[in-house]
Formats: structure tokens, C-alpha cells, sequence
């Protein structure tokens, strides 16, 4: 599609490390598009390349079918992750003063920021200071900056960290909205189960290289693996013989393994001789799920990765 | 779309704004306010009551003398206090015990009395008035009227010029300009420097620098942090402006010295605050912004040194001409009238160039420093 945001074989590297290692990445408009994968995967060097914050060692970023100028890029709203605002400006006067970089009129610029923060729900918190609101509301407010002068090209970075449900629901919506408008949007997260009912299709990295791309669930189709989910506890020993194992075990049941053609009924019925099952499903594997077989063994990282941005002394120009 | 001027004047303007919004903008300009006020008017008052009081015991009954005397407060830029006694011995036991500072005994024996190297001025001054009472004696025994008489005695002194005290005015002057120079610059430099670590830190430069290019980011901020300084610099000359509006006069050797100062000091503050918006750059938390501008504090702390204690010597004549060192040399150099007009044309000269390659050379290491977060970079990296 002409409208589409492209970045071709995208590679980067800060001395010795390679960040990023031939990342192909599209973005069509209309399409909420995910840019996933663990901290120090490289997202976020990705994000600052297609807004040319970063000079790329090899390869292209393409607008509307040819290099995507300065021109075109003072045109897009970034978002980066947690901060990006002046702590100590007051809310109104930063989002004004920002839709007038992009080039907007002192009197449009402040009236589309107006407009925004009631959307948002900050209405009465003109005159706050960033500092002086919480954690969520500065979030808002961040997003507001992104957003107000009424970018073509949308980019998010790991706008769900640190959200709590009610946010998280709050910023899908306003994503929805950006998008049924025809517009380009990507966001990143490293939080893949949380984003995968958002996502329409999804751009995976691990350690700067791509390991699964395309449309969710043709993703979640093409895969082999089934679970059953059930509310019970499973004893290993009750699915034996049935080409079925425990996958994991939670407060609200289990998740049984299934290998591709096994008959979900039978492995059902071997837990219903021990309890009465109450509630199941037969589920594809779930992101991460996806995500830990495509990258292998030694993407085991991801379960322990922190929300918070890590401070790692060699880790510099990459994510954070 | 903005041009890049427009963006740039958006950029410094913010910083106008947040700056007029600090409290210590405010105690800065109130604190420049009353100090110069004060340096202003003070030197008025004692000007006015604190004249130069001189107790003088006169022996004997000798108007002439006494006239003479009081002929001379003029001159001696004094208030002479005159009490007359009958006694030599009452003179001079009032001059040993200070009581007095000089007696003088008129008459056919006239006499100074004083403490040993004490009062020149008074000394030569009541000489002068012995020596105009026996002219005055002499002249009426000659046979001229009163009035030709008079006519003779007025002739006016010769009015004392002490030419130290000008250079040493000069100096002061120069020495107060530089120290507040010195000192807003210095925490200027902290200021941008501090401001470009936050944007880092906070990861606002990310989002700006899509929409602005790194030079523009940088000049805006160098001009509004610039402007804003000068803001707080205009509180200080704003009493001078009205001083010379009411007509004073400034203290000696000022003016010059702000003439000369004004030009040096805006370029010097470009280039600073340019070099300090580099660096400032480079850090990766804000506290540590002030250690980055480290050794641009000692390059300023030891031309301030030379700069007073030798802005005649060779070193000075060099630091004139080095860019970085000329904003704080020359204008004391100019205030103690040692330059040239070649050597200021040649050092503006190198200054203006010196910033055109400082804005070019610091948009670059900015704009690749400042998205390289993680650690502390050195400016070697940054280049390679």
C-alpha cells in the first residue's frame, strides 16, 4: 500500500554490539501494528530510526513509497517511553508549545491542545505542572504531546508499561480511534501478553534480529500447538500416554500441552476422571508462547523481564 | 511548516518563559537590583556628609591667617574646624594627644605644629595660608589699599590632580564588572548545561528532535538561557541608566569598562554556553552535568586571575587574543587602557569565528550524544 510506513534492512550497531540486524518492519495504515519483543531487543533504536533521531549504519525507512524526509517526519507524533515531557512546565503550555514546533498557529496550536486534554480527561489540569500529576495522568499527558498536533504517523513507545487495567483499556480506545481514521500507527511493547487482543499484526524482534512477523492470528493459525485450558489442577500423571503435558499452572487451573492431531476430547476426558471440569477451552498458543519457540532457548529471559526500564552500563543507544 | 529561524526563536522563547517563572531569576535580578542601586547612590551620601574634617588650633589672635585658611577647604577638598588658643604649649599639647591635627601659631614667629610624617596635605596647606597672612601684612605696609590687596591673595591655588587614584578606580570598576560577569556566566553555564542533561535524561530531546534539528535545539537554547542571563545582568544597569539619565556621574573609569565589556561579554556567552550545551550533552543524569562543564570553569576561574592581578603582562596580551579566554581578558584590559584598536579588532575577530565553528562542532556532538543514553560518554566517542 502506497500509505505505508517501511523500513527496509534496517541495521545498527554502537561499537561492538549489533542492535539491530537487518529489521524489515511495515506499518499499513488503518492496522494497530505491534513492535514486540524483550528490553534490549532493539524496539526502541528501531522508533528512533524511522524518525531519523538515528542515522541507521544500513538501510531504509520508506514513506508513502519513497525515503521519508525531515519534512515528512516533522509531521509524526513520537511517544517515547515513560518520560519525554518537561517535569517542570506547566501542562497547557507544553502541549502548546509542542504543536508549535510542529508548526501550528499559537491559536490553533493551543485550542487542538485544549480540545485533546478534555478527550483525555485533563481538563481541569491546565495550569498543573507535569511533576505535580500521577504517574497515569502524565502518562495522559505524554500521550497528548504525541498526539496533538494530529500526526499521520503515530509511534508508541511501550505506552502500557506501568498502566494500570482501566488505563490500558482507556489507551486502546484512543489507539482505535487513531487508527479507524486511517492512520498509521506502531506502538512497542516487551509485555506480549497484555498487547495481543490489540495487536492486528505484530513485528517481533529478539536480540536486533526479526523472529516472527505478520498478522496475529494467522500467526496463532499457522502454528501447530493447541492447549487446554481447564479450572482445576492437573496431576502430570493423569494426561500420561495421551501425547500431552502440563504447560503451566496458575490460582485459576492449568494449561495442557497438546501436540499437533492430538484429540483435545480424549485429554479432556483423562482430567474429568480425576475432578469435574467446570469450565475449558482449546486455545492457541499465546504470544510469548509463540514468541519463546520462534526465539529458542535462550529467549527464557522473557518471564523475568522487569516493567521497569533497566539501567545496564553496557547498554548504551539501545532500549532502556 | 516553521522556518528554522521561527523554530528557534520557539525554542528560546520557552526558556524565556520558565526562567521568568523561577523564583531565583527573580532573587538574582532583585539581588543585582539593590547591590547596584546601593553602589549607585551610596558613594552620593558620603560624598555629601562624610567630607574630610580637619581640627585645626590656631595660636593667637590672627584673622588673616584664619581666612586663609578657610580660603584653602576648597583645595584640600576639607572642612577645616578652627579653634584658637592663647598658648603654644596648649597647641601643642591638643596635637600630641590627637585632640587636633594641627596647631599653627601665626604672628612674628609662625609655626606648624604636628605629629611626626602625619597630615602632608593639612601641612602644606596651613604653610601656604602663614605665607599668604605675611604677604597680606607686608603687602598693607607697603602702602596697597585692602581691595588691591585682596585682589592680589585671590588668585586661585593650584587644585590637587591625583592621578593614581583614576587607574585605581578603573581597576575597581573592572573588578566588579568582571566578578559579576564571571559569576552570572558561571551559573549560566550550569543552567544550559543542567537543562540539556534534563532533556536527555527525560528523553524530551527524542521527541523534539524529529521536529527540530539539533542546531536549532541548541542555538534556542543558548539564546534563551543567553537572554534570560542578561534579563537578570539588566537589573544591575538599570540604576546606572537612570544615574546618567539624572545627570550623575558614573564612578570613574565605569563607563569604558561597561563600553568595552558589552560586546565581549554577549560573544563570550555564546561561545560558553554553546560549549556547555555540548557537554552537557554527553552526561547521562543530571547531577552530573556540572562536573561536565568542569573544565570550562577552570579555563574561567584562571583568566579571571590573570585578569586581574596581570592583564599588562605578556600572558594577558596572549589571553586577549585566545577566544575562549578573551571575553573575561579584554575588557579588563580595555578598563585598565592597555589594548589597542588592532588587538580588539583582531580578538573580536577570532571570537566571532571561534563561535561559528563552536555552533557547528557542538550541534554535532549534541545531536549524536544526546540520543546515546545508557552512560557517561566521552567526547571522543561521540566524534568517532
Amino acid at each position: 500500500m502506497a500509505d505505508d510506513l517501511v523500513a527496509r534492512g534496517i541495521s545498527q550497531r554502537f561499537g561492538e554490539r549489533v542492535v539491530l540486524d537487518g529489521v524489515d518492519l511495515e506499518v499499513p495504515a488503518g492496522q494497530v501494528i505491534g513492535l514486540l519483543g524483550p528490553n534490549g531487543a532493539g524496539k526502541t533504536t528501531l522508533m528512533r530510526i524511522l524518525f531519523g533521531v538515528l542515522q541507521p549504519d544500513a538501510g531504509t525507512v520508506e514513506w508513502q513509497g519513497r525515503p521519508a524526509t525531515e519534512d515528512d517526519r516533522r509531521g509524526w507524533g513520537y511517544m517515547p517511553q515513560e518520560r519525554g515531557l518537561y517535569r517542570d512546565m506547566r501542562v497547557l503550555d507544553q502541549l502548546t508549545w509542542i504543536a508549535r514546533l510542529h508548526g501550528l498557529g499559537k491559536a490553533t496550536g493551543e485550542a487542538q491542545a485544549v480540545a485533546l486534554l478534555e478527550r483525555l480527561g485533563l481538563g481541569d489540569r491546565h495550569g498543573d505542572k507535569v511533576e505535580d500529576l500521577s504517574g497515569g495522568m502524565a502518562q495522559r499527558v505524554q500521550l497528548a504531546a504525541a498526539m496533538v498536533h494530529e500526526p499521520e504517523v503515530l509511534v508508541l513507545d511501550e505506552p502500557f508499561a506501568g498502566l494500570d487495567p482501566v488505563a490500558v483499556a482507556f489507551l486502546s480506545e484512543v489507539i482505535g480511534d487513531h487508527v479507524r481514521a486511517g492512520r498509521i500507527l506502531l506502538f512497542s511493547s516487551h509485555q506480549l501478553d497484555l498487547v495481543e487482543d490489540l495487536c492486528e499484526s505484530i513485528t517481533l524482534i529478539h536480540q536486533g534480529t526479526v523472529v516472527l512477523q505478520g498478522d496475529v492470528r494467522q500467526l496463532k493459525a499457522d502454528s501447530p500447538d493447541r492447549f487446554l485450558r481447564v479450572d482445576v489442577q492437573v496431576e502430570p500423571s493423569w494426561v500420561e500416554g495421551l501425547e500431552a503435558e502440563v504447560d503451566s499452572t496458575d490460582a485459576s487451573g492449568c494449561r495442557v500441552r497438546m501436540a499437533p492431531g492430538t484429540d483435545a476430547g480424549a485429554v479432556l476426558d483423562a482430567v474429568r476422571q480425576h475432578v469435574t471440569v467446570t469450565d475449558f477451552a482449546v486455545e492457541a498458543p499465546s504470544l510469548s508462547e509463540l514468541f519463546l519457540d520462534a526465539a529458542g532457548a535462550d529467549a527464557a529471559v522473557l518471564g523475568a523481564e522487569p516493567d521497569q526500564p533497566r539501567h545496564d552500563e553496557d547498554h548504551h543507544g539501545s532500549e532502556r | 511548516m516553521s522556518s528554522n529561524r521561527s523554530l528557534v526563536w520557539l525554542v528560546a522563547s520557552r526558556e524565556l518563559r520558565e526562567a521568568a517563572r523561577r523564583k531565583s531569576f527573580w532573587a538574582v535580578f532583585g539581588v543585582l537590583l539593590v547591590g547596584s542601586t546601593a553602589a549607585m547612590i551610596v558613594p552620593e551620601i558620603i560624598g555629601d556628609e562624610g567630607a574630610t574634617r580637619y581640627d585645626i588650633v590656631l595660636v593667637g589672635d590672627a584673622p588673616i591667617v584664619e581666612e586663609a585658611l578657610l580660603g584653602l577647604e576648597q583645595n584640600l577638598d576639607a572642612e577645616l574646624d578652627i579653634t584658637t588658643v592663647d598658648q603654644i604649649a596648649t597647641a601643642q599639647r591638643r596635637v600630641e594627644d590627637d585632640e587636633a591635627d594641627i596647631g599653627v601659631v601665626a604672628g612674628d614667629d609662625p609655626r606648624i605644629i604636628v605629629q611626626a610624617g602625619e597630615n602632608d596635605r593639612l601641612v602644606g596647606a596651613a604653610g601656604q595660608a602663614l605665607s599668604t597672612a605675611a604677604l597680606v601684612e607686608r603687602l598693607g605696609a607697603a602702602g596697597l589699599s585692602e581691595a588691591e590687596v585682596q585682589d592680589v591673595i585671590a588668585a586661585p591655588g593650584p587644585r590637587l590632580q591625583e592621578v593614581q587614584q583614576e587607574t585605581t578606580s578603573r581597576r575597581a570598576a573592572s573588578f566588579v564588572l568582571s566578578l559579576v560577569l564571571y559569576i552570572l556566566l558561571l551559573s549560566l553555564m550550569a543552567q544550559v548545561a543542567t537543562g540539556t542533561a534534563v532533556e536527555k535524561a527525560n528523553r524530551i530531546s527524542e521527541v523534539l528532535l524529529p521536529i527540530v534539528r539539533p542546531g536549532v535545539l541548541l542555538f534556542g537554547k543558548v539564546l534563551g538561557v543567553g537572554l534570560a542571563g542578561l534579563g537578570t545582568l539588566a537589573a544591575g544597569f538599570l540604576p546606572v541608566v537612570v544615574k546618567l539619565g539624572l545627570g550623575g556621574d558614573l564612578p570613574e573609569g565605569l563607563g569604558g569598562a561597561l563600553a568595552g565589556s558589552a560586546a565581549w561579554f554577549v560573544l563570550g556567552l555564546a561561545l560558553y554556553l554553546t560549549l556547555s550545551a555540548a557537554l552537557g550533552a554527553l552526561v547521562e543524569r543530571q547531577e552530573e552535568a556540572g562536573s561536565a562543564v568542569t573544565p570550562l570553569t577552570f579555563v574561567l576561574v584562571g583568566t579571571f586571575l590573570v585578569a586581574q592581578s596581570a592583564a599588562d603582562s605578556p600572558l594577558g596580551t596572549v589571553l586577549s587574543y585566545v577566544p575562549l579566554t578573551s571575553p573575561l581578558m579584554t575588557p579588563t584590559r580595555v578598563a585598565v587602557g592597555v589594548t589597542s584598536p588592532v588587538e580588539l579588532a583582531v580578538s573580536l575577530g577570532l571570537l566571532v569565528v571561534a563561535i561559528a565553528l563552536t555552533i557547528r562542532f557542538g550541534s554535532t556532538i549534541y545531536g549524536r550524544a544526546i540520543v546515546r543514553t545508557g552512560r557517561r560518554l566521552k567526547l571522543r566517542e561521540v566524534l568517532t
